[in-house]
């Protein structure tokens, strides 16, 4: 399957591969790529799992209409009423079928190229019983991109005893306004994980995924990496619902301001017995006049539940500094070895090829500090 | 020409307050002394002045090395100048790996093997530098990461305190082979200078010692063989010191 002809330039092929993206490589799994509203790429030679534009499932499956809007409320603002009007629908549909369980990771990619874009993309992920699927979303627009909006609803199904990664580096331009809307239901046994990367100077990032627990000892964990230089506004927050009987939730953020804001209002909710959860969010400011809001929340009616929350915001310890200094290396050196170390977070249950990726982001982002 | 510390009439301050009332001694090369002193007299003091901490503001005196005034040099500077120290109780550093330390430190570039494994610490190299390691594990981290720098001038403070019988073999050992008291450094060759901090006078037992000070209220009025000082403070304790500086 291949959808229409877009070139890309060199650089545009660069700023994919930053964001884990490679192009045209058959050993891999899948892809596919949006460019601005053209879709550029879609690759497919694995067994078991299923990718095509949105539009061409909606017409093959009379189902898919099913899941559109299920967890999302289109009247929930004007993005989502944005993309609920959008008769033409862009986006990807995704499924692994019952038992296919993929270990390499599968690739989507949305790039804004032109500018004064408007990027408006509507996703359904499903895992079937059984399954498993790591997806790669990686988000990136040309250097020279002066402002777009990138506007995406993803609404994920994750069923009984499957179990779906979702990661996300972000590299958008400077100019770039970006507003995902997205929502997961996790089933009995199932588990879902999302790693959400954000490391270069962005406009404006507004995000809060939400994520039903619904059934018996679902797990769900929302892990999130920001890194804010100067002019970025970030606003990272997420929410697990925990709507079943030994229901998990962990919510893991890692936030670092050079200059740049970030929010991160993260709620976990028990609604019944015997589940449980756990927050850690921990801030770094580099410098005066960034700011990190970190509010984390638990929220319960239920006696017979654990949650449980670990935050801190601040700087780097001067006497951690100093000690690394009196070792013979510079103050920069020993401040970026221990920013790199506070965003390395080792995610338990991720391919490394996906770890890799988010180091590799880590690493670039930090050099450039 | 053969290099040396040289202390001369230092006074420090710590936010204001005095320290180090004007501190002498003089380390040439090849030489290693010790430092006696009771709990707070301003030992870690001294060491952490001559390494170079902004927070210990010398208002007085002057602290060369290698011919060079490095009162103004930067913590930094004074490592690559070849300094060194191994702390009592250094901070824990979250995020950088023992491992990652090391390999930028190394004077060789290198990860050095035989030390790691004779103090035992390969399943140290991945774990966040000092994070929930033990008294004795961190003494031979402090260690394994001077034996990577390879320093000029080597600050011990309190190496065996917290150490079990042993680590401290090894540990003693380990200093007494970076310092270049061991005999497979010729006596002529040794160049290493070295100050120590004990307590317990155990560090003795390994390193044969040059000159030995003791140190009170931020002062040093005596100096002397090592052991014979020691036998003193064990016999009398500082509280001897004191009376024999009163009647001076």
């Amino acid at each position: 399957m291949s959808g229409k002809q877009v070139n890309l330039t060199d650089e545009d092929k660069k700023k994919m591969l930053n964001v884990g993206v490679k192009q045209k490589d058959k050993e891999k799994s899948g892809s596919y790529i949006l460019v601005d509203d053209e879709i550029v790429e879609v690759d497919l030679n694995l067994e078991g799992v299923e990718l095509m534009p949105i539009e061409m499932a909606l017409k093959k499956y009379d189902w898919v209409e099913d899941y559109m809007w299920k967890l999302v409320d289109p009247q929930k603002d004007e993005y989502t009423k944005k993309a609920y009007e959008d008769k033409n629908p862009k986006g990807y549909f995704i499924r692994v079928k019952k038992g296919y369980k993929v270990k390499f990771p599968l690739q989507a990619c949305f790039y804004i190229k032109a500018t004064r874009k408007e990027q408006v993309v509507h996703n359904i992920l499903i895992a079937e019983e059984g399954s498993e699927l790591h997806i790669i979303n990686g988000c990136a627009s040309g250097n020279y991109v002066k402002e777009g909006y990138h506007i995406g609803i993803t609404e994920t199904f994750v069923k009984k005893d499957a179990f779906l990664s979702y990661t996300m580096i972000h590299d958008w331009a400077a100019g770039v306004t970006v507003r995902p809307r997205s929502a997961v239901e996790v089933g009995e046994n199932g588990q879902y994980m999302s790693n959400y990367v954000s490391l270069k100077e962005v406009h404006s990032t507004e995000t809060s995924p939400v994520v039903y627990v619904n059934g018996k000892n679902g797990k769900a964990r929302l892990n999130s990496i920001l890194f804010a230089p100067d002019n970025t506004d970030l606003f990272v927050g997420g929410k697990i619902q925990l709507n079943a009987k030994g229901a998990r939730g962990d919510i893991i953020s890692r936030t670092v301001t050079n200059g740049g804001d970030i929010k991160a209002p993260v709620e976990l909710e028990a609604t019944v017995e015997k589940a449980s959860g756990y927050m850690e969010c921990n801030g770094l400011i580099l410098k005066d006049g960034g700011n990190i809001f970190s509010s984390p929340s638990l929220n319960s009616s239920i006696q017979d539940v654990e949650l449980a929350h670990e935050a801190s915001v601040g700087r780097i310890g001067q006497e951690e500094i100093e000690y690394l200094m009196s070792r013979g290396i510079t103050e920069e050196q020993a401040r970026s070895l221990i920013v790199h170390g506070f965003l390395d977070l080792k995610i338990k249950g991720l391919p490394e090829f996906l770890q890799h990726s988010i180091d590799d982001a880590v690493q670039k982002s930090i050099k450039g500090m | 020409m053969k290099q040396k510390l040289l202390v001369k009439n230092l006074n420090v301050e710590i936010e204001g307050e005095k320290i180090l009332r004007g501190v002498n001694l003089e380390i040439p090369e090849g030489e290693t002394h010790i430092l006696f002193g009771p709990n707070g007299c301003g030992k870690s003091t001294l060491l952490k002045t001559i390494m170079g901490y902004p927070k210990y503001r010398i208002t007085k005196g002057t602290i060369s090395f290698k011919s060079k005034k490095i009162n103004k040099l930067g913590l930094n500077e004074r490592a690559q100048l070849g300094i060194g120290v191994m702390y009592q109780r250094p901070p824990e550093v979250k995020g950088v790996p023992l491992k990652k330390i090391l390999e930028i430190i190394s004077d060789n570039n290198e990860l050095k093997e035989k030390d790691i494994s004779d103090l035992n610490l390969e399943e140290y190299l991945d774990r966040d530098l000092n994070l929930g390691f033990s008294g004795g594990e961190t003494k031979k981290a402090e260690m394994l990461q001077l034996l990577h720098q390879n320093p000029d001038l080597i600050l011990l403070d309190e190496p065996e305190s917290g150490v079990d019988i042993e680590n401290l073999h090894v540990l003693g050992n380990k200093a007494k082979k970076l310092l270049q008291k061991a005999l497979d450094t010729k006596i002529m060759d040794r160049k290493k200078m070295g100050l120590i901090i004990t307590h317990t006078g155990y560090i003795l037992d390994f390193i044969e010692a040059d000159k030995a000070y003791v140190m009170i209220d931020g002062t040093i009025n005596c100096s002397g063989n090592p052991h014979e000082i020691f036998e003193a403070i064990q016999k009398n304790g500082f509280e001897g010191c004191k009376a024999c500086l009163e009647n001076k």
